[in-house]
């Protein structure tokens, strides 16, 4: 062992076997990360007590004011995968990745101004998504809305877990071999688990609320802290340098963007805000329909920041690592890794020769050498808060659709009801289940394309279908029941997006997600419209088919 | 448009985004309290609601 100095701050580590074989986290890093953890469960595990019936457990008793509801849209919304994979997408992309966010902020405040799809949604009293598709086109719609809506949201949220993990292995600077990721899983989940098995949505909220105060805090210092240490005009030296004009300019394809690209994001931009169920389930929670609307407007804010901040620290942790020395920034070629130069895609990178880590772990890796003791416990607990408020949402989203809209109705259609207390109880079975196979997923699934990219095509297989069946149910009264089960249908096409699956099918160049989205989501649009006027229902205008 | 235009462009939009989030934290951290004590005292009715309904209240 010998002292390192290839950091900012030295430290020691075994420069021919790991770069840092020892903690990064000091004793009072990890005793602030300790207390937010055992804070959050017990707070959810408090809200316990005040959650009664199926109302309370999945929508708050549609309770939530203005302010709380931007708290929990946002804490949500805002997960450590989203800032993982908008990190990676700055660290590859550069300033050019902001336009995803910009997208993002003006369509929430299209949807906010408007009330596009979200108003009506909530004016229909319903829980879920689904439970409107029943509404308006039958059970069966409902039955197949919700197991697409299922198996796109399970298969989006299966890295969530895993990206978590990485990011604590990287930022703590534990060896990953061997049983530490799937153990720092397991413990994550299981504390998740906990408070959103017991509270439902109201444990969801009050620990959202929680973890929205301690993520912003701790996004705007960090962001501070950073462009104090880089300075902002560096970042643009160094991204030009090696991005050179697609660095800046998101209509150049180079880096990966381009107008197909942009045009994909404002689909993804939509999505996020109004049809994606853990954003739309916050509109349904919400008091009455201008609070909805008040809520969209400020969570526009919330939208842009979620991409744009994590788009900047991956461009930090870029210029960290163009800055130090003794690092390789290396590029994949046909299946190898080779040193980058000057406008190639770095794909991984390699510091005083230790470990080499895929560039997603470059963001947290920058952390411990560019934060003082104390702020980094604070920022770690702010990345935790991140993964918490995210993945307690999407349990409790995912395992509720299962059991209230695929199978209670199907139950209820065979003349066996589930009881009220029995949707409750199968729900939290659900939640249980439901994190046990993110777990699964993310120890087996590695992904060959950006994360980003994997998410916004795994859930194009529910929300291309969604797309269509929400917009021609709302506004379009000829939309028929054959046409939206038409829609979901086609929506499935989109897993072709996907690599592995690609590969199976004999591709020999892989078809861009964003292309494959654009193309799954026109599909959807026409099978909706041919399906509505070939075979239109024979009550048009009616409520149940 | 032309580099330096896209630069000043997403120098005012970190800044610009910047403000406005630290604006709407301080704003949602305040108000967000108050909501839930109202959220809270609108469970807490709704469960006496049901517990006088069944007999019994489910809070206890």
């Amino acid at each position: 062992m010998n002292t390192c100095t290839c950091f900012r701050r030295p430290r020691v580590c075994a420069t021919t076997e790991h770069v840092a074989a020892d903690l990064s986290l000091t004793g009072i890093d990890l005793a602030i990360i300790a207390c937010y953890l055992a804070g959050s469960v017990v707070i959810g595990l408090w809200a316990n007590r005040v959650t009664t019936g199926l109302r309370g457990y999945l929508v708050a008793g549609h309770s939530l004011g203005t302010a709380l509801s931007v708290a929990t849209m946002t804490g949500s919304e805002l997960g450590l995968i989203t800032v993982m994979y908008q990190a990676q997408k700055g660290f590859t992309g550069g300033f050019a990745a902001l336009h995803i966010g910009v997208i993002a902020g003006l369509v929430a405040l299209f949807v906010g101004l408007t009330g596009l799809i979200v108003v009506p949604l909530r004016r229909a009293g319903v829980m879920t998504i689904p439970e409107f598709y029943e509404q308006r086109f039958g059970r069966k719609t409902r039955v197949l809305g919700g197991t697409l809506l299922a198996v796109g949201g399970l298969l989006n949220m299966g890295l969530f877990l895993r990206i978590g993990s990485q990011f604590i292995v990287a930022v703590s600077g534990l060896d990953p071999s061997g049983g530490t990721l799937p153990a720092i899983m397991t413990g994550l989940l299981v504390l998740v688990l906990i408070y959103t098995v017991l509270g439902g949505m109201v444990s969801v909220v009050l620990t959202d609320y929680i973890q929205f105060v301690v993520l912003s805090a701790g996004l705007l210092l960090t962001v501070f802290l950073l462009l104090q240490q880089f300075g902002l005009d560096t970042l643009f030296a160094t991204v030009d340098h090696h991005l050179g004009p697609a660095g800046l300019d998101p209509t150049i394809g180079e880096a990966g963007f381009g107008p197909g690209y942009i045009s994909w994001m404002a689909v993804l931009g939509l999505v996020s805000v109004a049809i994606w169920p853990t954003a739309v389930t916050r509109a349904l929670c919400a008091r009455d329909e201008q609070v909805v609307k008040n809520q969209y407007i400020l969570s526009s804010i919330g939208f842009l920041v979620r991409f744009m901040l994590p788009c900047l620290l991956g461009i930090c942790a870029f210029t960290w690592l163009s800055q130090a020395p003794d690092t390789t920034l290396l590029t994949s070629s046909g299946g190898e890794l080779v040193p980058a130069s000057s406008g190639e895609v770095v794909t991984h990178f390699q510091v005083a020769g230790g470990r080499i880590q895929e560039n997603i772990e470059a963001f947290p890796a920058m952390l411990p050498e560019v934060l003082p003791v104390g702020l980094l416990g604070i920022v770690c607990a702010a990345m935790l808060a991140a993964l918490m408020s995210t993945h307690d949402s999407y349990l409790l989203c995912w395992a509720s659709v299962i059991a209230h809209d695929v199978i209670a109705p199907v139950r209820a259609s065979r003349g066996r009801p589930l009881s009220e207390p029995g949707q409750l109880l199968l729900t939290r079975v659900l939640i249980v289940a439901v994190g046990l196979w993110v777990l699964i997923w993310g120890v087996f699934y590695s992904p060959s394309q950006d994360v980003w990219d994997y998410i916004g095509i795994t859930g194009a297989v529910y929300f291309t279908g969604a797309i269509a069946v929400l917009l021609g149910g709302l506004y379009w009264s000829r939309a028929s029941a054959t046409g939206a089960v038409l829609a979901l249908l086609a929506g499935l096409s989109a897993i072709v997006g996907l690599g592995p699956v690609q590969r199976a099918l004999g591709f020999v160049e892989p078809i861009p997600s964003w292309q494959v989205g654009l193309i799954t989501l026109g599909i959807s649009a026409v099978a909706m419209a041919a399906g509505s006027l070939l075979f239109p229902d024979k009550n048009v205008g009616g409520t149940t088919k | 448009m032309s580099l330096a235009a896209w630069q000043s462009l997403w120098t005012a939009v970190l800044y610009g985004g910047l403000g406005l989030f630290a604006v709407v934290s301080v704003y949602v951290a305040i108000a967000g309290f108050w909501d839930i004590r109202r959220m809270l005292s609108a469970l807490a009715a709704e469960a006496r609601e049901s517990g006088e309904t069944s007999g019994s209240d489910p809070t206890d």
